[in-house]
């Protein structure tokens, strides 16, 4: 692990996202400050629960954003580039070649009535000038290394034919052909068996390491980023609460909720005595303001949560937003 | 969480397509007029004493001899065209609902059946429709009435033998889908009774294309009776419904007397028009909320 | 005088520990439908598309005790499942319900299921669909519904006003709540949860095993805990069955199971789950997949992955032996 990551400058760096959905029920703010960093080469673990935008922060990378949502503000620099401010050209030269997505139905990714090698070569081909011969030994190669047996055969069918572990490492293997600088998975593994999700955890994390690509990886599993990311990102109702070094954070947690998504793991937690829980369910993201929008859940908070803006404090390499954070 | 009630919204939704709201508006008008018929026609046109053979063929716009205005023309029986024309707006909706509704219960109970015992019961239904699926509706209707006979309610059963099979289809697939979901296994579980499970629990969740296939199927069932009468084994002559007035008219074409036969043209045109349109709104809203 | 108390006490509670459900030897297959050509067609007629999902499964449940059942997908546990709830028949053995003074009911052997979407009627309202079953069987009267309700309600830890509501008016926390409450409403003495917190926030998961734990205090309740998830399982269960393939292939205590187990499939889905305090791994996952459904491979269904393979595994399936006291594993290295 390159230890002076912290002195590269960033692959890309998110700052102050917002990203918001005007329904006719209310304006739903999806994304409401998020700020997010990651370094070339890095494994970035993005946690949070259902609806705490963790998704949409990934589209919005992309620019995947459609109406009647839109990025309302905020900056995303990709190589120092703002890439919020691109038209539609430029951001199709980067997607698929620089900045790739692995969603969680590799039926997303796939088209049920091509094949495999048609899809794979197109993705090739449309960032590429090169032969067809030589797109298709792309293809096998990424194949062989993602761990598909008989990759020739395996290239010659229809997604159908394929199981739910091979798709999804078709479509891994789509992301990466073009060795992009960095990979957005969003929940990549969450629906497949815990075998066939350990073999796509190695063999993507491996394939990874060889290109140099770096990762967000989506998922709302800490124990799969504990074992994956080199660093990871805590998010609660549209926004970071915690970003750090991923031993750092887990086992000197300083927001509460990060401790309180630790503690209430089972295996955390002594055998038959009930879990340690949060009480209470998430924000509706209509309601949310600048300031902490754990307030209501959180026991150790006072009043200034409830009324001041909360921003993240930095230290030592890491990030918070709370006014009264675990020492 | 929305509160809102599901029909409220459904409305709201329809609402968003203005020709389709224009739709609804321009069907709920000829209902009520058809509803409304023996009230608000000038004259009663089946009613021999009310006719006056000497003002046949006469154009639109022409006074008659009692003090109305004959708006549409008179057929050549003396007969007023717009009051004519309400009455068989009446007789082509009635027709084609009372088909339309008869159908449906018998479709969605056979396919219900097929869809909840599944096997050889299954097999053999849905090849059965199959088969009559691939006949023409005209066709079989035909064949049904040259067997049953003249009379209004021969001409029902055989829309409804030629019809029965749409909602069969839509109803069984309906049904194996949900059935497959798991608040059935879990009436199962709870040991409820099959009556309940297939009548309360089952069909509520299968009718939302069933009313799409119905809206659709009775504006088929309209062309359907006013094809048969025009060809003259439909409805009989004391019973004219648009069809048959179309019939009627069709050799004054040549001759000029477009009244006679256009108008009560138009006027189907207009009503299987709006169903289809209203039908086809219903669906698309539907559709996605099914996918839901 | 003091000692014999505290051995008839001892003895007592021993007894106390009685079967509440016993399964013996149960199979389930499944057929995939020949199409049309295939029934007609001789040499085609005789591709049996059998899919054994459930093969020869013996095991019991104890009363107020928590079974847990793990297996990936296509081992056949939600079919077990079903079997259990009266919802799938077996085609070759018995269940046989309670023993010496135990008695129970197929009503009193309820489900959760795991998909919160589907498994509420959605023209439901969750009165209704609370109140629908034990109302048909005559629990309690009309009359007395609303305050049946919002009791179960109240001890679901849901609010009273989402009576009225429809399933898609809540969110999925909620729905599995009401889904409890509605297994609870006939009084079941087993409760089958079949993935029951299976995509639920780690925060909801949480609540709901907490709920789930109070529940059988409350209502002596006995669970059989269907799950893919390995860590869960060893949180809440007292007894852990590990399914492959249809089959049964490691059974114990959960406290020895999880400190040693035997079977090479055991072992390799504990070094497979991701665990909170294991950082920076270099993974080392068991290859090859779960065999296809129409596809079994010869003699011990786990044989093709096994990195203890020998060749009498790749002939003769194991048989499910005891290893030691309330411990059997399917294994031919033991």
């Amino acid at each position: 692990m390159n230890k002076n990551k912290t002195y590269k400058s960033k692959l890309i760096d998110i700052v102050n996202l917002n990203t918001y959905f005007f329904t006719s029920n209310g304006i739903v703010k999806a994304v409401n400050g998020m700020n997010l960093n990651v370094s070339e080469g890095e494994i970035l673990g993005l946690v949070g629960e259902s609806g705490s935008g963790k998704t949409i922060t990934g589209y919005s990378i992309l620019g995947l954003i459609d109406y009647p949502g839109r990025i309302v503000s905020g900056d995303i620099l990709f190589k120092n580039q703002n890439i919020i401010k691109l038209d539609n050209n430029r951001l199709r030269h980067l997607r698929g070649n620089r900045i790739s997505m692995i969603f969680q139905d590799p039926m997303m990714t796939l088209n049920p009535v091509l094949r495999i090698d048609t899809q794979m070569i197109d993705t090739v081909i449309a960032h590429q000038k090169i032969k067809y011969s030589t797109a298709r030994k792309l293809a096998l190669d990424i194949l062989e290394k993602l761990g598909v047996d008989s990759p020739d055969h395996r290239l010659k069918s229809y997604p159908h034919e394929l199981s739910g572990g091979m798709r999804q490492r078709v479509a891994i293997g789509i992301s990466l052909i073009n060795k992009p600088d960095l990979i957005i998975a969003d929940e990549p593994t969450t629906a497949l068996d815990v075998t066939i999700q350990s073999q796509i955890i190695y063999e993507t994390q491996k394939l990874c390491k060889e290109i140099g690509t770096a990762i967000i990886w989506i998922t709302h599993d800490l124990a799969v980023v504990a074992g994956l990311a080199d660093r990871v990102c805590v998010m609660y109702a549209g926004r970071d609460v915690e970003q750090g070094n991923i031993n750092a954070i887990i086992d000197n947690p300083k927001h509460p909720y990060t401790k309180g998504l630790i503690s209430s793991i089972p295996a955390n937690n002594k055998r038959k005595e009930p879990l340690f829980q949060i009480n209470g369910i998430p924000p509706s993201l209509k309601d949310t303001d600048d300031s902490c929008s754990f307030y209501n859940r959180c026991n150790k908070s006072k009043n200034k949560c409830k009324t001041e803006v909360i921003n993240n404090y930095f230290v030592n390499d890491r990030s918070y937003r709370c006014f009264y954070p675990y020492k | 969480m929305s509160s809102l009630n599901p029909y409220k919204k459904l409305w709201s939704e329809f609402y968003e397509s203005k020709i389709a709201f224009l739709a609804l508006c321009t069907l709920l008008v000829l209902i009520v007029l058809s509803l409304l018929s023996p009230i608000i026609s000038p004259q009663d046109p089946y009613n021999l004493s009310d006719i006056n053979i000497m003002e046949g063929r006469l154009p639109p716009g022409t006074h008659s001899e009692r003090g109305y205005i004959y708006f549409l023309g008179t057929d050549d029986q003396g007969r007023d065209m717009l009051s004519a024309i309400l009455y068989g707006l009446r007789i082509s909706l009635a027709v084609g609902v009372a088909s339309g509704i008869f159908a449906f219960i018998f479709g969605l109970s056979v396919g219900l059946f097929a869809a909840y015992n599944g096997g050889i019961f299954d097999k053999l239904i849905m090849r059965f429709v199959d088969m009559q699926l691939s006949f023409p509706a005209i066709l079989i209707a035909l064949i049904l009435l040259t067997t049953l006979g003249r009379g209004t309610d021969k001409v029902i059963i055989a829309l409804i033998a030629s019809q029965w099979v749409y909602y069969a289809r839509v109803a069984r697939g309906t049904a194996l889908t949900e059935l497959n979901k798991e608040y059935i296994e879990s009436a199962r579980c709870l040991n409820l009774s099959k009556f309940r499970i297939i009548i309360i629990q089952l069909l509520p969740n299968c009718l939302p294309p069933l009313i799409v296939v119905m809206t659709i199927e009775i504006g088929h069932a309209i062309a359907l009776e006013a094809t048969l009468s025009f060809l003259g084994v439909g409805l009989p002559i004391t019973k004219p419904s648009l069809g048959l007035l179309i019939s009627n008219g069709y050799e004054y074409m040549l001759y000029g007397k477009y009244w006679i036969s256009m108008f009560p043209g138009i006027a189907l045109l207009i009503l299987i028009l709006t169903i289809n349109v209203v039908g086809d709104q219903l669906r698309d809203i539907l559709n996605p909320r099914l996918k839901q | 005088m003091i000692e014999a108390i505290d051995v008839f006490i001892h003895i007592s509670k021993f007894k106390m520990i009685k079967d509440l459900i016993k399964i013996n030897n149960i199979s389930k297959s499944f057929s995939l439908n020949k199409n049309l050509l295939e029934t007609i067609l001789p040499y085609k007629r005789n591709i049996k598309r059998i899919i054994k999902a459930v093969n020869n499964v013996t095991f019991d449940i104890k009363c107020g005790k928590i079974v847990g059942l793990v297996g990936e997908s296509g081992c056949g546990k939600s079919t077990l499942g079903r079997i259990i709830c009266n919802i799938l028949k077996p085609d070759k053995g018995e269940i046989s319900f309670g023993g010496n003074d135990v008695s129970i009911k197929p009503l009193e052997i309820q489900m959760i299921f795991q998909d919160p979407f589907n498994s509420l009627n959605p023209r439901y309202r969750v009165k209704n669909i609370i109140s629908e079953a034990p109302l048909f069987h005559k629990l309690f009267s009309k009359k007395e519904e609303d305050e049946f309700v919002d009791d179960l309600l109240n001890k679901c830890g849901l609010n009273k006003e989402v009576k009225n509501r429809f399933a898609h008016q809540l969110s999925g926390g909620q729905r599995k709540r009401v889904g409890i409450a509605r297994a609870l409403a006939v009084k079941p003495k087993l409760i089958v949860c079949d993935e029951a917190v299976a995509g639920l926030d780690v925060s909801i998961q949480a609540q709901i095993l907490n709920l789930f734990f109070e529940l059988q205090n409350n209502y002596n309740l006995t669970y059989f805990f269907i799950s893919h998830d390995l860590s869960v399982v060893e949180h809440i269960s007292d007894q852990v069955i590990i399914m492959y393939f249809g089959s049964i292939v490691e059974m114990a205590s959960a406290e020895d199971i999880f400190k040693k187990p035997n079977h090479p499939y055991t072992k390799a889905l504990m070094e497979q789950i991701p665990n909170i305090n294991k950082r920076n791994l270099n993974f080392q996952p068991i290859t090859g997949e779960i065999p296809s459904a129409t596809d079994a491979p010869s003699g011990c269904k786990f044989h093709p992955r096994c990195i203890f393979v020998k060749s009498i595994c790749r002939e003769i399936e194991p048989n499910l032996l005891e290893i030691s006291p309330g411990w059997s594993s399917a294994c031919h290295l033991n």
